[in-house]
């Protein structure tokens, strides 16, 4: 089982998503900006993977920067994007390689699918 | 002997000397046929003067270019008399000028110069006896005698008429290629876009004032320079005009222009080719429109979609993180309920992403949204592990995006159906289809499942699924093709209404 840290500015959507996961066996950390996630990447905690929302809150882009960010500090980090918005060049090139990437809205199967992809790739 | 000798010396002196005065006398009469054939010229006006100027020959010439007879002019008049006073008068001032002596206004200014023994040949306008007028190139010499004193002087004129006339119609086409010029170049310094044009290998030959201010370049610093030098990106700049080469034209081709001061403009470049009269290519044409407005406005717009696309996508989230979460307390047998309605949910968000990729967002292509529906629901309803596969068959047809909505509602039902009953054994396959029939297009799912009989045991939960596809279908204006028998599988034939939006007339939404 892993730690994953989850990233959404919706409270509901962040709460379903944890509830989700942690049925699943997973243990869950949440932040709703990139400050908040920062901080947790930062700690001692330990932190397996990334679950983020790319548009978080005033940042268009923020969730690409975040998964940049987190993994200078986390090298062998996973990591999951989420977004309903399409996915334009730009966003593209702001990606992770190897990065899992889930469009809203997701089932709670999708969710399962893309969250084992992850782990296990 | 003695006289012999003399008397032969004495005939050869005569031999001698008649020789010399034969010689002489031809000379005489081989000037003379000379002068005779010059003063009875007729293209030439030959007036000869005493001292005074006072006229003592007028030629054939001058009688056929003056209209006066020689009698009315010999011992008369002299040439002044004839020529335009005014032309007089002024020559006289200038020449007074020139060689700072007082030139009185006549006859001596006509002759001055000749008579300084300078050689002298003027335009003057002669006057002829009806009183009309005529250019002439006047040549002057001073007839002398022996003592080298001046007798008399010899003017000799041209009719200037015929070079004038041509003079004044050189003029003409000078002063009407000067206007042509002028016109040409205000219509281009007139333009609001920046102009430009280069040559083959890229080097600017000309630009308007327009494109000085987009550089914050002069023109002779942009003359002669490279094109690809005020942008932000040359390379791209450069394979522009590679293009417009290769292509002939390149229309709506964005560049950022650079200025010396660093300010960026974003412009959108059309260009042509152009040639010299052989059709030999001789460079570039283009035409800069700054369009930092327009993609402001495209940003803003673009930010705005995200804005809503975010949004909507989040409610929509909500709701099945909803359904989840209802779903987690609900008896296994209704889960799949549950399940069928986050699927229709996932088929209301895939097409608004369809819409959101399409730039303007007028037409939703149908058949790549129906892989997306498949795609979604073999995600959803199916996961990686099924049997069962959806394939998808399209002609490339568009509908609206008011239709689209019902159109994949429709489809997402019918497939449903088709994955939850016609395969028991839980492997097959379900295809997807629409393509033009006559003048409606068909909308067919077929599976090579157990068939409608099988199915039609099943009671409830499915009646849902057909009262909606029958809402769908009116909503659509369409009709339900009665099933024919078959073997195995099941087949829907739904024919709907041209949806279609004229070939050429729309953009893809999902190209």
């Amino acid at each position: 089982m892993a730690v994953i840290l989850i990233v959404e500015d919706d409270v509901f959507i962040r709460e379903i998503a944890e509830m989700m996961i942690q049925d699943w066996g997973h243990q869950t950390l949440t932040a709703s900006d990139v400050d908040e996630a920062l901080l947790l990447l930062r700690s001692d905690l330990p932190i397996d993977a990334l679950f983020t929302d790319i548009y978080l809150k005033a940042a268009v882009l923020g969730g690409c920067d975040l998964a940049r960010q987190a993994l200078v500090l986390r090298p062998n980090l996973r990591v999951l994007y989420t977004t309903g918005n399409s996915i334009t060049e730009k966003m593209k090139a702001l990606l992770i390689e190897e990065a899992h990437f889930l469009r809203k809205p997701y089932t709670q199967h999708q969710l399962q699918d893309s969250v084992n992809n992850m782990l296990t790739a | 002997m003695r006289n012999a000798n003399r008397e032969t010396r004495v005939a050869v002196s005569e031999h001698a000397d008649n020789t010399a005065r034969e010689h002489a006398e031809e000379a005489l009469l081989k000037a003379g046929a000379l002068q005779r054939a010059i003063l009875n010229s007729a293209n030439f006006s030959s007036i000869a003067t005493d001292a005074k100027g006072v006229i003592q020959i007028f030629n054939v010439g001058a009688e056929r270019m003056l209209g006066y007879t020689a009698a009315e002019v010999m011992n008369k008049i002299t040439p002044a008399d004839i020529s335009d006073s005014q032309e007089v008068i002024a020559r006289a001032k200038a020449l007074s000028i020139e060689l700072g002596t007082a030139i009185t206004p006549g006859f001596d200014a006509l002759v001055f110069k000749a008579s300084r023994g300078i050689e002298d040949i003027y335009e003057l306008t002669y006057i002829r006896k009806d009183g009309s007028r005529f250019p002439a190139v006047v040549s002057v010499t001073a007839l002398r005698d022996a003592q080298d004193a001046i007798i008399g002087y010899l003017l000799i004129g041209t009719d200037n008429t015929a070079r004038k006339l041509v003079e004044a119609e050189q003029e003409k086409l000078d002063q009407r290629l000067r206007d042509q010029q002028f016109y040409t170049r205000s219509l281009i310094e007139s333009n609001i876009d920046a102009l430009m044009t280069t040559d083959p290998s890229g080097i600017i030959t000309d630009v308007n004032k327009q494109m000085e201010a987009l550089t914050g370049c002069t023109r002779d610093e942009l003359i002669g320079a490279p094109f690809k030098g005020h942008f932000t990106d040359p390379a791209r700049a450069e394979a522009a005009i590679k293009l417009v080469l290769g292509q002939k034209k390149v229309t709506d081709y964005e560049l950022t222009a650079c200025a010396r001061d660093g300010k960026q403009t974003v412009v959108s470049y059309n260009a042509t080719t152009f040639y010299d009269r052989g059709r030999k290519l001789q460079g570039v044409f283009a035409a800069a429109r700054d369009v930092t407005e327009r993609k402001q406005r495209e940003l803003d717009a673009l930010s705005l979609t995200n804005e809503i696309s975010h949004r909507i996508k989040n409610n929509l989230q909500v709701i099945v993180g909803l359904i989840a979460y209802e779903a987690k307390w609900t008896a296994a047998p209704c889960v799949q309920g549950y399940k069928t309605m986050q699927a229709r949910i996932g088929a209301i968000a895939q097409l608004y992403d369809l819409i959101s990729q399409s730039s303007r967002g007028r037409t939703v292509a149908v058949d790549a949204y129906l892989r997306e529906i498949a795609k979604a629901m073999s995600a959803s309803l199916l996961g990686n592990m099924s049997g069962i596969k959806i394939e998808v068959e399209g002609e490339p047809v568009e509908i609206d995006p008011e239709r689209a909505v019902p159109f994949g509602l429709l489809v997402n039902e019918l497939t449903t159906n088709a994955i939850k009953h016609a395969f028991p054994h839980g492997s097959g396959n379900i295809k997807l289809c629409v393509e033009k029939v006559g003048d409606q297009i068909e909308l067919v799912v077929s599976d090579d499942g157990v068939g409608m009989k099988e199915k039609d045991s099943v009671k409830s939960p499915e009646k849902r699924g057909s009262d909606y596809v029958a809402i769908f279908v009116r909503q659509l204006g369409g009709t339900i093709v009665p099933s024919q028998p078959q073997a195995t599988g099941t087949t829907v034939r739904i024919q709907l209404p041209m949806l279609l939006v004229p070939s050429g007339g729309a953009d893809r939404a999902a190209a």
